[in-house]
């Protein structure tokens, strides 16, 4: 695959290439009022990156065993997950959807995969067999929202439940246990120069993504639906193409990151994910600076998202706080992005 | 500058002087040191007791000068005295203090509130703790009877009309003992009983010694009502005129930096072979079938009142919307069960008449609005390589002239007229053999029409069939090589350049009586001229 201008990303999905949106603009001098609040609304990334950084020195400095490389590699290993199953909501958030059922859609993937394996002790085969369950899946969401033309919001609660009650048949309601396999343990056990192989595959799928949604027809065309679909479909954009296909690519991350949740458990089990899972995977998307009205969201920002979140879990585990603290935490978190994002859309005056 | 000393200094409100106000870039700071300023050199002195109009075309700078005024921008060179003091840098809440109000085409007034609760809001008054509500009330009952006009102070402001909501904005500004008042084209959304209303209130405000600044679009009403007018071309201050001095011509000079002749001639040419053909069409629910035929290098009109199924018809030419019957024809080819994204591959180009919504993407780029119809084949496979991108739209800014510092300036920093071009210009990459623009010059200034018209000619003479609707009767008798008229859905006559009159077209256009017309709009709106007005050809 030729790419080029695209740089390379790094194998940490914490900056991974640092896409700048904006190019560097030409001799221009600092405007009067305030030059920093003006810099982080224009670019909302360079302050999630500081917050996540002002996170980690205090979580280092207050929390005992925070900074240590094992502690960061976890941190970073439970944060790879939902950061694939982010940027693929990110998708369906760009083109204007939302989807609730991603939690289902990881207990069901874990059950298929575990169960595929089980029958045909192929790795490579139950893989396969679990992404396409989470495209096939993302395909009818997508099907019944675009066509049928049934809210995005309602489709997916129900589907939400109908992966959920599919997963429990197949399962029988029983935990599934993973038959040992040396690629599968590999992949959560493995690392390369030190960086676990989870956080590598987060990092080449966050790479990919940048690409094709800053560098290709297709990602430009997800944008531009999501702004103004009319104006996109009289333009000569398959709207309905597109947004089907944003609803699969959700659907088949969420199963990528439920396979990568999968191995770090080494179980098939239906409430792998769940609400909580949905909860998680929006709020990072809606931390990182993605708009629920469609257009706007980066892929660094919603790593950055799924980082802090970790950052923010991990934090009370050590501190041995109780767990309901971080329930309150994160709807504080998602209640306080909102704020920013509907501050930040008029101080660019991109209401109209 | 400082102020003129002596001669009635005290009864100069607002003295501007070369303000200066630069664009700004993708990343909001002002860009300093080029040539592109939203305001170059503006000046403008308001003095007691005067109403002061404020002309110019769209995009000459006039709402950034009044945002400037009212403090909703900061300036950054010039100087402007407010009452004879310099103010620098401000913020709006420190502006109602100065006594200014502006009232904006768009109110700020919360629709779920009340008159008194949006008279007071903000600056609620109060006895000891609570809200002093019945002294609210009794005020602001009385600033609305000042007015002369009847409206219900407990009546939630959504429930008024536009005209009663601009006089409660007005009664605020009066009841905040504002002395300067800035109107941002008030006439715009009012019909004619109501403007005039507007007008005896401004004189009657007038004579009390407020300062009145009036922004408008329409050359009578500076007539009318005001005492002075100033006239900005690409934010420089053309001139300040008094009223009863000057004439229209020399405004308009003033206003376009040159002489326009009323009309554009379009130049004679021999069509070509032909390009679309519509068989017996009859778009969904439409009442009769249409048949036309649009050859290369012809310029054809559709003329019609609002309602008369000219936009339905352009829909379902280019595939927007499905064909209950009849078909469609792109050089000879039946194209009519392709879907829109075919038929655009094919040669169509479609500029719909709401631009905002339809025919640009505001919050997007430049660059993107006009590479939309291109993505697929600017790069390797899938990819887009962003310099072919940016190459094609700096082409295209070029060929369009279309205003702007940056092709990655997001569409909605553009004003109307340089929006329209880019809505159209999205279709000018490629050779198209069909363009159907509706209402393309609809809310466009004059000069950008002339480009408009010009760019309608080009694609024209490389071979172009243009289909074009307008509700503007001069602008189709002089644009269009044919035209059909449109009535309820049907065609009604079909007439060459050399028989089509004002006259002759609105007999055409205007349903026979009687024959169960009876819901048929019969408001011609040729009279538009007023921007963005947002009613739809449904």
């Amino acid at each position: 695959m030729t790419t080029p201008g695209a740089p390379a990303s790094g194998g940490a999905p914490t900056v991974g290439g640092s896409p700048t949106i904006h190019a560097p603009t030409p001799a221009t001098s600092r405007s009067r009022l305030g030059g920093i609040w003006e810099q982080l609304s224009r670019n909302p990334t360079l302050g999630l990156l500081a917050l996540l950084l002002v996170m980690w020195v205090l979580a280092a400095v207050f929390v005992p065993n925070f900074g240590t490389p094992e502690n960061i590699r976890n941190v970073l290993r439970q944060a790879s997950d939902l950061s694939v199953a982010a940027i693929g909501i990110l998708f369906v958030l760009l083109v204007g959807g939302i989807d609730l059922s991603v939690g289902a859609a990881y207990g069901l993937v874990s059950v298929v995969l575990v169960t595929v394996m089980i029958e045909t002790g192929s790795f490579p085969l139950s893989l396969a067999v679990a992404l396409a369950t989470g495209v096939v899946f993302g395909l009818v969401n997508g099907v019944l929202v675009q066509w049928v033309r049934i809210p995005a919001f309602i489709t997916t609660l129900g589907s939400f439940y109908i992966a959920y009650a599919i997963a429990q048949m197949i399962s029988a309601g029983s935990m599934l246990s993973m038959p040992a396999d040396d690629l599968f343990v590999g992949l959560q056990t493995g690392d390369l120069f030190g960086i676990p192989y989870l956080v590598v595959l987060a990092g080449l799928v966050a790479g990919l993504a940048w690409i094709v949604l800053n560098h290709s027809s297709f990602g430009r065309s997800v944008v531009a639906v999501g702004y103004n679909r009319v104006t996109a479909g009289l333009s000569g954009i398959r709207v309905p193409t597109i947004v089907v296909s944003c609803f699969a690519i959700g659907s088949g991350m969420a199963a990528l990151a439920a396979v990568m949740l999968t191995s770090r458990v080494q179980i098939g089990v239906p409430t792998l994910g769940g609400f909580n899972t949905t909860f998680e995977t929006i709020t990072a998307a809606v931390v990182g600076g993605t708009s629920l009205f469609g257009g706007r969201g980066t892929v660094v920002g919603v790593i950055i998202g799924a980082i802090i979140i970790r950052t923010i879990g991990n934090s009370i585990v050590l501190l041995n706080i109780t767990p309901l603290l971080y329930q309150a935490v994160m709807g504080l978190l998602i209640v306080t992005s909102l704020v920013i994002d509907a501050t930040r859309s008029r101080y660019l005056g991109e209401r109209t | 500058m400082t102020p003129v000393a002596g001669e009635d200094a005290a009864t100069i409100l607002l003295d501007a002087q070369h303000i200066q106000k630069y664009a700004y870039d993708d990343e909001g700071r002002p860009i300093r040191g080029t040539d592109v300023l939203l305001l170059a050199d503006a000046c403008l002195e308001l003095r007691a007791g005067e109403v002061h109009a404020l002309v110019g075309e769209n995009g000459a700078g006039k709402t950034t000068l009044i945002k400037v005024l009212g403090g909703a921008l900061p300036y950054e060179g010039g100087s402007l005295h407010v009452m004879g003091h310099l103010r620098g840098e401000t913020t709006i809440s420190r502006v109602r203090n100065e006594g200014i109000a502006v009232i904006w085409q768009e109110f700020s007034l919360a629709p779920h509130l009340t008159v008194v609760e949006n008279m007071y809001l903000g600056r609620e008054l109060r006895r000891g703790r609570r809200l002093d509500k019945r002294e609210m009330r009794l005020q602001a009952a009385e600033a609305i009877a000042t007015l002369g006009v009847s409206i219900d102070p407990d009546s939630p402001v959504e429930r008024l009309s536009t005209s009663q909501q601009q006089l409660v904005e007005i009664a605020r500004a009066l009841n905040e003992r504002s002395r300067i008042l800035i109107l941002d084209e008030p006439t715009a959304s009012l019909s004619r009983f109501e403007t005039e209303r507007l007008f005896e209130l401004l004189r009657r405000l007038r004579a009390d010694g407020l300062g009145i600044i009036f922004v408008t679009h329409r050359l009578d009403e500076v007539f009318t009502i005001s005492d002075r007018v100033s006239v900005l071309k690409d934010g420089r201050s053309t001139g300040t005129l008094r009223t009863s001095e000057t004439n229209k011509d020399e405004i308009v000079e003033r206003m376009v930096g040159r002489h326009l002749d009323s009309v554009y001639q379009r130049r004679r040419t021999t069509p070509g072979e032909i390009a679309l053909e519509t068989r017996d069409l009859l778009p969904m629910g439409a009442p009769a079938p249409v048949s036309i035929t649009v050859r290369r290098g012809e310029i054809v009109g559709i003329a019609g009142l609002v309602g008369a199924g000219r936009t339905e018809l352009a829909r379902v030419i280019v595939g927007a919307d499905r064909a209950g019957s009849g078909s469609v024809l792109l050089n000879g080819q039946d194209v009519t069960s392709w879907p829109m994204r075919r038929r655009l591959d094919a040669g169509f180009a479609f500029v719909p008449e709401n631009r905002k919504d339809q025919g640009v993407i505001l919050p997007l780029p430049i660059m993107r609005n006009l590479a939309i119809t291109e993505w697929p084949r600017l790069g390797p496979g899938p990819l887009v390589l962003p310099q072919r991108e940016r190459r094609l739209a700096t082409s295209l800014v070029d060929e369009l002239s279309i205003v702007a510092r940056s092709v990655r300036q997001p569409v909605f920093t553009l004003s109307g007229g340089n929006q329209q071009r880019v809505a159209i210009g999205k279709w000018l990459a490629r050779d198209r053999l069909v363009y159907v623009l509706d209402e393309p010059t609809r809310g466009v200034d004059v000069s950008a029409r002339y480009a408009l018209y010009e760019l309608m000619e080009a694609i024209a003479d490389r071979g172009g069939a243009v289909l074009m609707i307008s509700s503007d009767l001069p602008e189709i008798i002089s644009m269009s090589d044919r035209i059909y008229v449109m009535r309820v859905g049907a065609i009604s006559s079909e007439v060459a350049r050399e028989d089509a009159t004002e006259q002759s077209l609105l007999t055409s256009m205007l349903p026979d009586r009687g024959v169960g017309d009876a819901n048929a709009p019969v408001r011609a709106d040729g009279s538009a001229g007023a921007d963005g007005s947002a009613e739809a050809d449904a």
